[in-house]
Parts: C-alpha cells; structure tokens; sequence
C-alpha cells in the first residue's frame, strides 16, 4: 500500500485545528504542518527548528513494520496485543490506553477491508479482556 | 388514492416499522396487512410460485436456506450477496423487498407513499447510507432524507416530553449500538456528537445466549443442541424469548433439544445471562466513556440519558447507565417504535434539526517531522467527525515531486491517522502540466450534504485547473446507476407479500 500511496502531497496547512493524536502503534512524533505560519514557531515536539522549504520525497521516508496478523496475534496474551505492562502502568494509564486502542478499532469494525474488520474484531476482544481484569 | 405526507421508515435490523404524523401533529405508527406494528426485517424466497415473504410468516417458518434475516448488518460490506436458486441479491435488493412491503401495506392505511424518510444507524458509513436510498428507490419511493436513528429518537422525545438540556440518546438495537449527544431547545435540535460500534446489539445477546445454551445441554445430553442451520434459527429464537423473560424475571427454565438427542430442561438465571454478555456490555461502557470524552464532557454534565431499542430492556444495560451518570436512564416511550415516529417527525422538521457528519474524511499525505526531517505517511483530515453539516471545508498541500504530471488524490474515511485504519473510498487524479518542481500548491475541498453524501474537488494553483467527484463504491454488493434502473422495474414485477 504504501508504495501506491507515495506520490501524495506533503502536509501544507491544517485549518481543522491540531494535528491527529498520536496513536498507540503510529511513529510517536507528531506531524509537523510546512505552513508559513508553522515555519516561524517552533514544532510541537519541542524543536526550533524551522521546516526546510524543500521538497518531501528528498527526505527519508519513515517506513512502518507491517502489523502482526490475527493468527500471529492470537499467539499473544491480552496484554501483549494491547501493548500493556501492569507492572510500569497504573490503572489510569491503562485505562488511557485502552480506551485510545478502542477508538482504532471500533472504527476499524466497520472498514470496508474484511481482513481490518477481522483484526478489529479480534483486537475488540483482546481490549474487552484488558479492561475487566485491569480497570473493572 | 390520498398521498401520505410526513413519513418515516425505520428499517431496522431486527424489525421494521413505518410511521405518519396525523394532522393532529403526532405521529403514528402504521400497522402492516398482518396487524402488526413492527413488521420483522426478513425476507424468504418462495421456490414454489416465486413469491417473496416479508415479515412475521418469512421470519416463522420455511427453509432457512431461503431465509434471510439481518441484512442491515451487511449494507456497508460492498462484498456480500445472497444466493438463492443461482440467483446473487444484493443487500441493496433485499433491504428493497421490506420496503415495498412497508409500502405496499402501508398505503392500504394512509395512501399512496412516495417521500420518506428513512433512518439509518449513526455508524453507517457512506456506501451504507447510499445502499439505504437506493433500497428506497428501488422500492418505490422518493427518499428525501437519511436520518441516524438517534437523532429521530432524540426528536420523538423531545417532541413527547416537552425537555430542554443536554442529552444523551442511547440507542441499543438489533443490531449496532449508537451513542448521539445532543442539545434539545424547544422544538430545536442541535447534535453535538454520534458514535456508533457495528455489530453490537440484540442479536449479539442472543449469540450469547444460545452459546450459553448449547454449553448446558451439552453438559446435560451429551449431545450438540443443533446439528443445522434450520435447529439452529429454532434454538436462536427460543433464546430470544428467554433473553426477554430474563429482562422481567430472575430465574426461568428453558426446555430445549432436538428429535434425535432428546430434550433438556435447562434452569437459566438473570445472573447468568448477564455474565455471558458481560464482554459485550464492556463495550458499550466503552463507547459511551469514548463519546464524552469526544466532546470534553464529563456525567455530570449530561442532563438526560434516553434509552432507545429493545436491547435497552435488559435491567443490566440500564444497571450500567445509571451508575456511570448517576441518574436512572430515562425509557424513550416505546423503545421499539420511537425511531420510526422521530423519522416521521423529521420529515416534517428537517430544518429545525442540526446534524454533523459522522466520520471524518482526508487524504493520504506526507508529513514531515520539522525536527529530524522524517517524512512519514498519515492520514490528513480535511473534514473532521463530528462537523455541522452541511459544510465544505479545504485543506492546501504541496506536490513531493519534481515533474510531477498526475496529481492523484485518496479519499480517506475515517478518523484515526494511520493510514493502514482508514478506508480508501474513492480517487481523484487531476492530469498537470509537465516540468513543474515540487512544492506546487494543490486544494483539495470536500463538501458533506445533509444526506452524509461526500463530493471532493481537487484545485491546482498554478494552472487554475480542477475536478471533482462524488465517491463510488465496486463490489458485487454494490449497485451501479444502470443496474439501479433494471433492478427497480424488475423488483416492480416481483410479488411481495
């Protein structure tokens, strides 16, 4: 998918407000919009640094892993799949978690893509586990 | 004959029902030819004389090889079809044969019907919502609005209870469980969020149940409770039932088998039956949890929790409600016939409702981390959820290629930014002139009408050119324009009864 998908655009501007979150499994920095108006203000991460204006197929490109699949993921406990440590994580934080993995997946269920509605379902399933054991 | 004016369809998974506002201002609902107010969504294909039943007598008997049931479940799947006698149905088709029978039946009471509108569950996506009028004009009928079932409900309410504040209708079916948050005004009605998960309604209890079931009379028999599909839909519905005696009582005993491995009496608890829907009850938790969050509010801030669908008749559901806001939840009248009389409402009122659109929609684009120079690819939302509708909004990117001479643009739906989550729904592709450097400024601008019907419009700064699209969905399960036609005087000739 991703090779049919690269000769997109770069992001310029954002009027509908802030970037989209970050997700639990997406790269952990945030986009950072090439506006002018971006230009002069430091990034969100904390950066001074000013976006080049050049083009954004010279940069490197941030390649994802390909996700497990549902029978990989089925060889894992609840915890691994939802990326969960209740040793390090108290319960808020789980909940947090939780409830970001929902928001992915609920949507996911209904996807037009049956193998995501599957994934979707099976993560339903493993999130549903984490929640009554660690959150009540 | 007279023609019906103010009319509304809930076509629903479980069951159907058709309503009008009399001249008195209220709405009803219209019995069927059978006497019945809610007339069950299924659909049997007589191999006999050709005729197509609809209703209690489909839902009944017959074979279950030619029966049909939930089809509401698969309008968003451009994929599914039913075989019948080597001949593929489209759920468009099928869902097509319960409306020309609300129809049908319908004008017997009240006239000739021609403009609806129909409700349609808050999570429908696009190709749903399509699907959804497209059943009506085949059936018939002008569809003049698609309306999300919580928002006719929220309206029917209001209308009966004469409220005002901020309110949350929670809308658990046959089928898909939908949270909509809302401010009621007087006769105005603004929505602020819907949420819905697929797949998460009655018959998902019923699933459970009849699991439940067949675990006990395992351990009692020996034996499997069901062997076919046709013991199987009898067990389902006799789970059914006890799921509805278990919402009044605490304790039943369910007497259940087959011919060949004999009957089970098998003792069934409230507490039972709640545990073995507990997951499924977390998930609604979920939701509800993820809609206020959505929208930065908290239970207190909520002044009424409506309840609406059959499912909502499980003290369970209302159990959870209450403690999480801290107020008993609040019966919408009739759960099962409330969406039906809001869609007729609504088909008077349209203008004083304000929806928003339910998923968001984007394209595919690179972002580039200011800090490391990483480009990474996202979702970029043009149109987030949850918007008023109806709206047009733009967003500005910039060609990554030197001599680029396609410009292609993907249609994302969906809310989350990774791109492997969203749905690719359609494509622009806008040809350019050649030996341009990168960085050229394209606008890409969506527009959601009131229908939820997206259209994008794609603008090259430079050579001043664009175009624009309306989404198309492929798959077997879906219908084109020519097949529209074909189909819509083929089902005329069909017998519906």
């Amino acid at each position: 998918m991703f090779d049919r998908i690269r000769r997109l655009f770069s992001g310029k501007s954002s009027p509908v407000g802030t970037p989209p979150p970050t997700s639990p499994v997406a790269p952990a920095r945030q986009p950072v919009n090439r506006s002018s108006e971006s230009q002069t203000k430091p990034s969100p991460d904390g950066s001074s640094k000013p976006v080049a204006d050049k083009s954004a197929a010279a940069k490197p490109v941030q390649e994802k892993a390909e996700p497990p699949s549902v029978a990989e993921l089925k060889t894992r406990s609840p915890e691994s799949v939802c990326g969960i440590d209740p040793k390090t994580m108290d319960r808020e934080q789980i909940r947090k978690r939780l409830a970001e993995l929902y928001r992915r997946h609920n949507q996911a269920a209904s996807s037009l893509n049956e193998d995501l509605r599957n994934e979707a379902e099976f993560m339903l399933d493993a999130i549903v586990t984490c929640r009554n054991k660690y959150v009540g | 004959m007279a023609t019906a004016r103010f009319v509304g369809i809930d076509l629903g998974t479980s069951t159907s029902a058709l309503a009008y506002v009399r001249p008195d201002g209220n709405p009803e609902i219209v019995p069927n030819s059978d006497g019945e107010r809610l007339t069950p969504s299924v659909v049997y294909f007589d191999n006999f004389e050709g005729i197509k039943l609809v209703g209690s007598s489909a839902r009944d008997g017959g074979d279950p090889d030619r029966t049909v049931h939930n089809i509401k479940r698969y309008m968003d799947d451009p994929h599914y079809v039913v075989e019948i006698d080597g001949v593929k149905w489209t759920p468009t088709e099928v869902s097509a044969m319960i409306l020309s029978k609300l129809k049908r039946d319908c004008a017997k009471m009240i006239g000739e019907v021609h403009e609806v509108v129909i409700t349609v569950p808050a999570n429908f996506n696009e190709l749903a919502r399509k699907a959804t009028v497209t059943a009506g004009k085949l059936a018939g009928l002008n569809v003049t609005r698609i309306v999300n079932e919580p928002t006719a409900a929220a309206l029917y309410y209001a209308h009966s209870q004469d409220i005002s504040g901020r309110v949350m209708v929670y809308d658990l079916g046959g089928g898909t469980l939908d949270i909509t948050i809302l401010e009621i005004d007087g006769d105005n009605i603004d929505i602020l969020l819907s949420e819905g998960a697929r797949h998460l309604g009655g018959a998902n209890f019923d699933e459970s149940l009849l699991e439940m079931l067949a675990e006990e009379y395992r351990k009692k028999n020996n034996a499997e409770l069901f062997l076919d599909e046709r013991q199987r839909r009898r067990c389902l519905a006799l789970g059914e039932d006890a799921k509805k005696m278990l919402s009044k009582l605490q304790k039943i005993t369910e007497t259940i088998g087959n011919e060949s491995d004999g009957i089970a009496r098998i003792d069934l608890t409230r507490d039972m039956f709640e545990a073995a829907i507990s997951r499924l009850l977390t998930r609604t938790v979920m939701l509800v949890e993820q809609a206020l969050e959505s929208i930065a509010l908290t239970p207190p801030d909520i002044d009424h929790v409506v309840l609406v669908g059959g499912s909502t008749r499980i003290p369970k559901v209302r159990e959870l409600l209450e403690k999480h806001f801290g107020k008993p939840p609040i019966s919408c009248g009739n759960v099962d016939e409330c969406v039906a009389l809001g869609a007729a409402l609504f088909a008077q009122r349209a203008r004083r409702v304000s929806e928003v659109c339910n998923h968001s929609y984007g394209t595919l684009a690179l972002f580039e981390d200011a800090r490391t120079g990483e480009v990474r690819l996202g979702n970029s939302i043009v149109i987030p959820k949850n918007t008023p509708i109806p709206c047009a909004m733009s967003q500005t990117y910039m060609t990554s290629e030197d001599n680029e001479e396609l410009i292609e643009v993907q249609i994302t739906q969906g809310e989350d930014p990774d791109p492997r989550y969203v749905d690719i729904v359609g494509k622009i592709s806008l040809e350019v002139p050649p030996g341009r450097p990168a960085g050229c400024e394209v606008t890409v601008t969506y527009s959601y009408d009131e229908n939820q019907r997206v259209r994008a419009q794609i603008y090259d700064a430079a050579s001043g050119l664009r175009k624009d699209v309306a989404i198309e969905y492929k798959g077997e399960g879906v219908l084109n324009e020519e097949d529209i036609l074909r189909k819509s005087s083929f089902l005329k000739q069909l017998k519906i009864a």
